[in-house]
């Protein structure tokens, strides 16, 4: 077993409703999030699979437990506090296009180096990342001039370009075909197969399911099922 | 359909509230012009009929219908006469307004007539009118002596009253039977009067007395049946009757409505009056009323074009809120629309919901509209208000209409930009969401420079045509509107191309600094260089309404500033005052001067004055008045003249063109004519340097050289002179030159030039004058001022003028004069002067209309920032979960927020404070020439409007500080989670 990047510890996120009752987005979940794999949440829309991540990642609190991340305990952290967190040691992939509109895809990508304190060239890294997804030949591009798997891939780039400890993509592929969503998914798999480095993404597309190294099934805010597809072992 | 708009405008009522300002501030600005004109017609109806009672000693309803009845050759009148008077008595009817009397006065006209009194003095001739006057009796009383009898004595005398003046002017005494040879009676007898009584009016403020009695002092009066049986005989007059018909208007009943009706019959009654021998129809309130309407046509323009840069503006607001509206519920029509919603049906729902606003504007805009009319009335300067009489407002037709055309207009603004996002399907609208590539209309066409092409060209055709501009407005021109408007597109044009420069130095800037920003201040210079003409709206708001503000303060100073300027330099000091001189010669003859109305007409016009006349009163009380700083005789005539060499032919050829006396010829040794001198009439000054200097006003600009070096340089020497530029540039004269003049007293003086003065106080280089012809052509005046020790010790003391320096109200002199019962020739106080010109409806409006817009302006500017943020903000909170999400803490994207304000606001501040210095002082000159009044042009200056510019400032920063705020509220609320959720809807 891989070394644990993120230790969570029977976290809880309750979300109070106007009948006064608590609704339990998340229930006593306990995980752990290997270093340089694909991990994969899958559940139906509502389970709780973005829920829990955003909890991972610092975007969201949660109610209650603990969330040890790369060796800091997110615990009664400020927002600025997860905010400079984030800034290092994440990147970030959304379900919808999330580009800053007005930033060409190289301007998108190098705005997370700024962000990140990236000590090292920036132009090399930036058209480094979007080789990666294949976009090198659009750095110049505004998102506006992309099609939605393009943007993605830009995304993706920028997630990764000031070498975040982790990615987290939140239904990356919910918006695109199939075709596209797979590339996607590819590009994923690439980063922890060549780069080494840690994907965590949510899903609700079952075909998906082979692709991560370790999977969580969601269902009501709790983990009803954990696959382990050990790749080194089918080797 | 209506329960779905209301609960629409619930939901986002802030902005509701904004458009419901726009439109609110549209309806009361549009609507404040037509009632403020109403209400100070009315005001300065009423001071106009009470500045002609004070000026002409009459009242200003009064109606003169004058005709004569007499016998020809034979043949009488008679007919024309009857009809005359029919006409008359049918008057009142016509000009529907009541009459306060109807008088009618016949009379014979002077002639001379043998006395003979009971005391046997010699007899005398004397000359007197022979008249009645309708219920005479009621309006008198008698001083001594009594009423005449209606009936002729047995010896065929008449009895007659005569006025207090008449007897003394006549030298008449009680009892005394005057025979008139050339009036005969009816018997054929000529007329004998008695005088039996002497009368004088019974109330003071009589109106019966179209003439006081003692206008009418060679008149005798008998009774009206007395004269009609005996001296007129209507079918058939022995004598020549001439008849004076009165018939007195109440005045308060003259209203705008009535004007132009009263103003066409006094015109129909002229004519018809004319076309007869010796009639004469004469209202006093036709030149009134001419002057009314006149200046009320020039102040409703004036007011009407200054109000249309504001009225455009908010129009743009209207438009910009109503754009945002559409920006935030454009979703929901294009949701609207994929569900089945026609066109017809969102423009049914947004047209419902203009209505609304319409009509919360309509029912607050006309309230407030009647209180900006009470903050325009109260308008004392810029920005500055007094607590003057309110108003009486109403609401007229003209209100009305105004107030509907400008709710249409707010529906228009409102309704137009719906019809775009009316016709966008979903489809569209996503594509269109965040295209950075279209460029704004203005841009494609160029019509930035195109707007300020025009307005440079007006700019330099009005330049050229400034003279003719004066003219104008001297006939009585308002402001030109096109002027007006060409500053506004000036403004608007230069706003705009300075726009399209921007962005290229700040992609400039951007490219230098790039590299050196933190991710915060990069994200937002990156986001407005690529997103700039996104901005624009905001940005051309913003210039506008500062330049706008600027040129409106601006000009309003100027506008001010040159006014009491002009009235410091006419009046000289804070008062200038003239002490009536007992005068020797007049004295003897006779108290009779006390009538001032008569003193005038007959001071005999002689030959040069003469101090020894004078009996000089005392000057030092005036300095002994607490309050007056300063007192300094000064001694001024319009009487001195100079000789000037003129060229012979110049001379003959014009030779008619002159007055006998003011030609002098020179011969030679043959006895022909060498060359002539005509004498020019010069302004000669007396002054006492010292005392003059601290008591007269005088802006110290108007000289190359503080004017004290002026004063200092003839103080040297007692026969110094300082003479206007033109001795130098017409005359031809030199510094150190000598010259001579003749004083009032006709006196020949020699001074010597020490300086050349353009102004110099009460000095008005040239003079227009109206030829016959109807051309103006201006005269130059020629001033000295000379040391007034220098001509008092040639001419004497001679009446002058005391210009007092007062500390801050002339009150204490109004006092002094009042407490030692000082009776005055002369008086001028600058400070009523000034207020009565903050008093003019045009300075008041002018000033009260500029103020509004200036501060409509600002409330205008702060609640466009604050709505853009706002909106801003609210529309990017999927951007900012981005940049949360990908680790910028909040008080970064607060600096980046801050700093594209900066990036937006400070540009706009910039030119929006450059385009509308500029702007004032390009236009502003041209534009106070419709100010100007009087001949008088002093050089402009333009007034610095600091403090009003920094109230501006103040406010807009306000603003800025408060959308700071308000934006990092609301950053703050924006849940990164929820914002990156929202995103994905």
């Amino acid at each position: 077993m891989a070394e644990a990047i993120i230790q969570a510890d029977h976290i809880s996120k309750i979300f109070p409703m106007p009948s006064g009752e608590d609704f339990y987005a998340l229930k006593d979940i306990s995980l752990t999030i290997p270093k340089g794999k694909l991990t994969i949440f899958r559940g139906r829309s509502g389970s709780g699979k973005t829920t829990l991540m955003n909890v991972l990642c610092a975007l969201d609190a949660a109610s209650s437990g603990t969330v040890l991340f790369d060796g800091i305990d997110l615990t009664g952290k400020n927002e600025d506090e997860c905010s400079l967190i984030r800034r290092d040691r994440i990147g970030f992939v959304f379900q919808s296009v999330a580009l800053i509109p007005m930033m060409t895809a190289y301007e998108n990508v190098e705005y997370a180096l700024r962000l990140g304190n990236y000590e090292g060239d920036y132009a090399a890294r930036v058209m480094e990342c979007l080789k990666m997804v294949g976009l090198a030949n659009r750095a110049d591009h505004l998102p506006e001039e992309m099609s939605g798997g393009e943007q993605q891939r830009v995304a993706i780039a920028r997630a990764i370009a000031h070498r975040p400890k982790v990615i987290f993509a939140d239904e990356p592929t919910a918006e695109l075909d199939t075709n596209t969503g797979l590339q996607v998914v590819k590009i994923f798999k690439e980063l922890v197969e060549k780069e080494g480095d840690t994907v965590v993404m949510t899903t609700h597309d079952v075909g998906l399911m082979e692709v991560g190294d370790l999977v969580y099934e969601l269902e009501d805010g709790a983990i009803t099922s954990v696959t382990h597809n050990d790749r080194e072992a089918d080797a | 359909m209506f329960d779905f708009v209301i609960q629409k405008m619930l939901n986002c009522k802030w902005i509701m509230i904004c458009l419901l300002i726009g439109n609110i501030f549209m309806v009361s600005v549009a609507c404040a012009n037509p009632m403020y004109t109403d209400a100070i017609q009315i005001k300065s109806l009423n001071r106009k009929i009470s500045d002609y009672v004070e000026e002409n000693n009459a009242y200003p309803g009064t109606v003169t219908v004058d005709a004569v009845l007499e016998s020809k050759n034979g043949a009488a009148n008679t007919e024309s006469f009857v009809k005359a008077r029919e006409t008359f008595q049918g008057m009142q009817k016509k000009f529907k307004l009541d009459s306060l009397e109807e008088v009618s006065h016949y009379y014979v006209e002077k002639m001379p007539a043998l006395t003979e009194n009971i005391y046997g003095d010699a007899q005398k001739e004397v000359s007197l009118a022979i008249g009645y006057m309708s219920d005479f009796p009621e309006h008198t009383k008698m001083v001594s002596g009594e009423m005449y009898a209606g009936k002729v004595t047995d010896d065929g005398i008449i009895d007659a009253v005569i006025s207090q003046k008449g007897l003394v002017t006549q030298r008449l005494i009680l009892g005394e039977i005057l025979t008139f040879d050339d009036i005969k009676l009816t018997d054929g007898n000529p007329l004998k009067i008695r005088i039996s009584g002497v009368f004088e009016n019974s109330r003071e403020d009589d109106l019966y007395w179209v003439n006081s009695p003692n206008a009418l002092a060679s008149e005798l009066f008998i009774d009206e049946n007395l004269f009609k049986e005996q001296l007129m005989n209507e079918d058939d007059p022995q004598n020549k009757i001439r008849a004076a018909f009165y018939l007195i208007l109440d005045c308060t009943q003259m209203r705008e409505n009535k004007i132009s009706h009263l103003l066409e019959q006094a015109k129909w009654y002229t004519n018809y009056y004319s076309q007869e021998n010796g009639q004469v129809f004469r209202a006093n309130f036709v030149s009134l009323l001419e002057d009314h309407v006149k200046m009320m046509s020039r102040v409703r323009a004036t007011l009407r074009i200054l109000q249309v840069p504001i009225l455009i503006l908010l129009i743009a607001f209207i438009c910009m809120v109503s754009g945002q509206i559409l920006e935030i519920e454009k979703n929901d029509i294009a949701i609207l629309k994929s569900r089945g919603a026609g066109k017809k049906q969102i423009l049914r729902i947004y047209f419902l919901q203009s209505a609304v606003i319409a009509g919360i504007a309509v029912v607050i805009g006309l309230p407030f509209a009647a209180l900006l009319c009470q903050l325009f009335g109260s308008a004392n300067a810029f920005l500055s208000f007094v607590s003057r009489g309110a108003l009486s407002l109403r609401l007229t037709w003209s209100v009305l209409g105004y107030c509907l055309a400008s709710v249409i207009l707010c529906m228009i603004a409102m309704i137009v930009p719906v019809f775009s996002y009316a016709n966008t399907s979903i489809v569209e609208h996503k594509q269109n969401k965040n295209s950075l590539k279209k460029k704004p209309i203005w841009k494609k066409f160029y019509l930035d420079v195109l707007v300020t092409a025009i307005s440079v060209y007006g700019l330099f055709t009005f330049h050229r045509q400034q003279d003719t501009l004066a003219a104008a407005v001297k006939k009585g021109a308002a402001l030109d509107p096109l002027l007006y408007l060409c500053s506004s597109l000036f403004i608007i044009g230069v706003g705009l191309l300075l726009l399209r420069l921007l962005p290229l130095l700040l992609k400039l800037l951007f490219r230098v600094i790039k590299n050196k920003l933190d991710p915060a201040v990069y994200a937002a210079f990156l986001r407005m260089v690529r997103s700039f003409h996104k901005q624009n709206f905001i940005m051309i708001f913003l210039i506008l309404t500062l330049a706008l503000g600027i040129f409106n303060a601006k000009a309003a100073h100027t506008i001010n500033s040159n006014e009491e300027k002009r009235i410091d330099y006419q009046v000289g000091a804070d008062v200038v005052l003239q002490e009536k001189w007992i005068n020797v010669n007049e004295d003897e003859a006779a108290g009779a001067g006390q009538d001032a109305e008569n003193a005038n007409a007959q001071m005999p016009e002689e030959g040069p004055v003469s101090a020894d006349d004078y009996i000089e009163p005392d000057f030092d009380k005036y300095l002994t008045i607490d309050g007056v700083r300063h007192a300094a005789k000064v001694y001024v005539t319009d009487d001195a003249t100079i000789s000037v060499m003129t060229d012979i032919s110049d001379i003959e050829e014009n030779m008619e063109s002159y007055d006998e006396e003011v030609i002098k010829a020179y011969y030679d040794s043959k006895g022909t004519i060498k060359e002539y001198a005509v004498s020019q009439k010069v302004q000669l000054m007396g002054i006492h340097t010292k005392n003059f200097g601290q008591s007269a006003r005088f802006d110290t600009r108007l000289l190359p050289r503080h004017w004290y070096h002026y004063l200092n340089a003839i103080s040297q020497n007692s026969t110094a002179v300082l003479v206007s530029q033109n001795f130098h540039d017409q005359l031809g004269y030199q510094l150190g030159d000598q010259l001579s003049y003749i004083t009032a007293t006709g006196e020949n003086i020699t001074g010597i030039i020490f300086g050349f003065v353009d102004y110099w106080p009460t000095y008005n280089p040239q003079t227009q004058v109206v030829d016959e012809s109807g051309n103006e052509t201006s005269m130059p005046n020629f001033l000295i001022v000379a040391n007034l020790s220098r001509l008092q010790a040639v001419d004497g003391v001679l009446p002058y003028q005391v210009w007092l320096d007062v500390e801050d109200s002339t009150q204490c002199v109004y006092d002094f004069i009042g407490e030692k019962n000082i009776k005055l020739d002369y008086f001028n106080d600058s400070y009523a002067a000034q207020i009565d010109m903050k008093n003019d409806p045009m300075i008041q409006g002018t000033n009260g209309i500029l103020t509004m817009g200036f501060i409509v302006i600002l409330i205008l500017a702060v609640t466009g920032l604050l709505i853009y943020w706002v909106i801003s903000v609210q529309s990017r909170a999927l951007q900012f979960g981005i940049f949360r999400a990908m680790g910028m803490t909040m008080k970064e994207i607060l600096r980046m927020l801050i700093c594209e304000q900066a990036i937006i606001t400070l540009p706009s501040i910039l030119l929006g404070v450059a385009c509308g210095l500029t702007a004032a002082r390009l236009f502003v000159p041209l534009i106070q020439i419709a100010y100007s009044s009087g001949d008088l042009s002093l050089p402009l200056s333009m007034a610095g409007a600091f403090w009003d510019i920094s109230k501006m400032f103040i406010v807009v920063f306000l603003g800025i500080g408060a959308c700071t705020w308000m934006i990092g509220r609301m950053i703050n609320r924006i849940h990164i989670s929820q914002a990156l959720k929202l995103g994905e809807d």
